[in-house]
């Protein structure tokens, strides 16, 4: 009797083994559904970083393809390549940008059905996204409307990195607040692609496709990045950039050279000076892959004298 | 639970144990005046981020035997040379200043994450971020 349970056992982890590639999924439908989905609620983001915590609760509200997030200090909306974000003192700035890059998983990830939860006493489908044996992303897909409820973002070591999770929810998408679209914005930026050299920052990053390339401020380059699942832009100049807000930033050290590094509840930003130009860099990575992409990217290092004076001179 | 009030500071500096973070995130959506609190705190963590850091002038700074204020004694150079070199690197930043163009690109951090948050609407996202703070933008034409 011993013997045919362990057989059966055995049994039971080789089919189970076997039926684990069926519960492979898509994770662009799911995230499709959650972009179309319609509700407001309060979500709060915490990002645990070297430099402690860093947290923020905001509104958002989503309706028509539109996302609208409010924070105590602005507010902006977001959808289809256009950004408009309204300042505290009222001034709004749009920001558009198109793109005809097509958005996919890199093969390194497998998303993964991880079964049924309850989140705000709300049944939810759960998505992970592995990398490897690490499980890089928990998603928590709301069954009635299909929105993101919670995410979980993991380092390369399995520690947390950040969470965002609605406090509180309603499938009621009135309160979005779409006046932030109408008039004419007091500043705008429309990202220009002409011209680009596009060799200027390199085509793959640290595991990273580069899916598109456009001019950024004054002689710079600009280039986003991403694998599907995370991304980011870097910002490329044959000067030193110079972030004010990055001014006082905690210097932190990778690979032995140093970076000017802020995290926010979400992003993550980086500014450094190599031996070629300046850089900076805005993006949602965890830490291991911060240090990968910027591995990567040429290397911070001060140039020398003659270098610098060159460059001032002949650029 | 009742209010985490000396937890929150630990909490933003991420000395919270796993399950007091949970404790203290549960609490804070349901608890107005603690989330007041912690905006407070929030906020003045990111002013006292964002002030100067100034380094002590060597001076101040203890010596190895550990008594601060005493400066080595230096024997100096001879004052023509000096002023030879004075004169030389003068000549030189005149020169630069009026020769070379500005070799810093200034970029407004809330420029790079509007373009950033702007690109990233194009694509299917995990996490809907807060927009980064709006300090003081400039007004100016409209492309």
């Amino acid at each position: 009797m011993r013997r045919v349970l362990i057989v059966s056992s055995l049994a039971m982890v080789v089919i189970i083994g076997q039926a684990l590639p069926a519960l492979a999924t898509d994770l662009g439908e799911y995230l499709e559904r959650a972009a179309a989905s319609e509700y407001s609620g309060e979500i709060l983001v915490i990002c645990d970083t070297p430099e402690g915590t860093v947290a923020q609760f905001v509104e958002v509200a989503r309706s028509g393809g539109q996302l609208w997030v409010r924070s105590s200090s602005n507010e902006a909306i977001a959808a289809n390549g256009e950004l408009y974000q309204r300042a505290a003192d009222g001034t709004v700035h749009a920001t558009r940008i198109d793109s005809a890059a097509v958005w996919e998983v890199s093969p390194r990830y497998a998303p993964l059905e991880a079964g049924e939860a309850r989140e705000l006493e709300r049944p939810v489908h759960v998505v992970t996204v592995m990398e490897g044996d690490v499980e890089r992303v928990r998603l928590h897909f709301d069954d009635a409307t299909g929105a993101l409820l919670r995410s979980e973002v993991r380092n390369g070591d399995r520690s947390l990195y950040c969470s965002s999770s609605f406090v509180s929810f309603s499938e009621d998408s009135q309160s979005i607040d779409a006046s932030v679209t109408q008039g004419t914005p007091d500043t705008a930026q429309i990202v220009d692609f002409s011209d680009i050299d596009e060799e200027a920052l390199p085509a793959e990053v640290g595991g990273f496709k580069r899916l598109d390339a456009y001019q950024g401020p004054e002689d710079s380059t600009v280039a986003y990045y991403s694998d599907g699942v995370f991304s980011f832009t870097v910002m490329a100049s044959r000067r030193a950039v110079r972030i004010p807000e990055l001014e006082y930033a905690p210097i932190t050290e990778i690979a032995g050279e140093r970076y000017q590094r802020l995290f926010q509840p979400g992003l993550v930003v980086y500014a450094w000076e190599s031996r070629v130009g300046g850089y900076a860099l805005i993006g949602d990575l965890p830490l291991d892959l911060q240090v990968a992409v910027l591995s990567d990217l040429p290397r911070a290092g001060r140039p020398g004298f003659f270098a610098r004076l060159w460059r001032s001179w002949f650029g | 639970m009742t209010h985490p009030s000396g937890l929150l500071s630990a909490f933003l500096d991420g000395e919270v144990t796993g399950e007091e973070k949970g404790r203290v995130a549960g609490h804070l959506a349901t608890c107005p005046a603690c989330r007041d609190e912690f905006n407070d705190l929030t906020f003045a963590r990111t002013a006292v981020r964002s002030l100067l850091v100034l380094d002590l002038p060597p001076g101040l700074l203890p010596s190895e035997g550990g008594v601060a204020g005493v400066l080595p004694h230096t024997r100096r150079p001879p004052v023509w040379i000096a002023a030879a070199a004075a004169a030389i690197l003068a000549l030189f930043i005149s020169f630069a200043t009026i020769l070379a163009p500005p070799t810093t690109l200034e970029v407004r951090l809330d420029q790079l994450s509007d373009q950033y948050g702007a690109r990233t609407s194009l694509e299917p996202a995990i996490t809907p971020r807060p927009p980064v703070p709006v300090l003081e933008r400039v007004a100016g034409p409209i492309e």
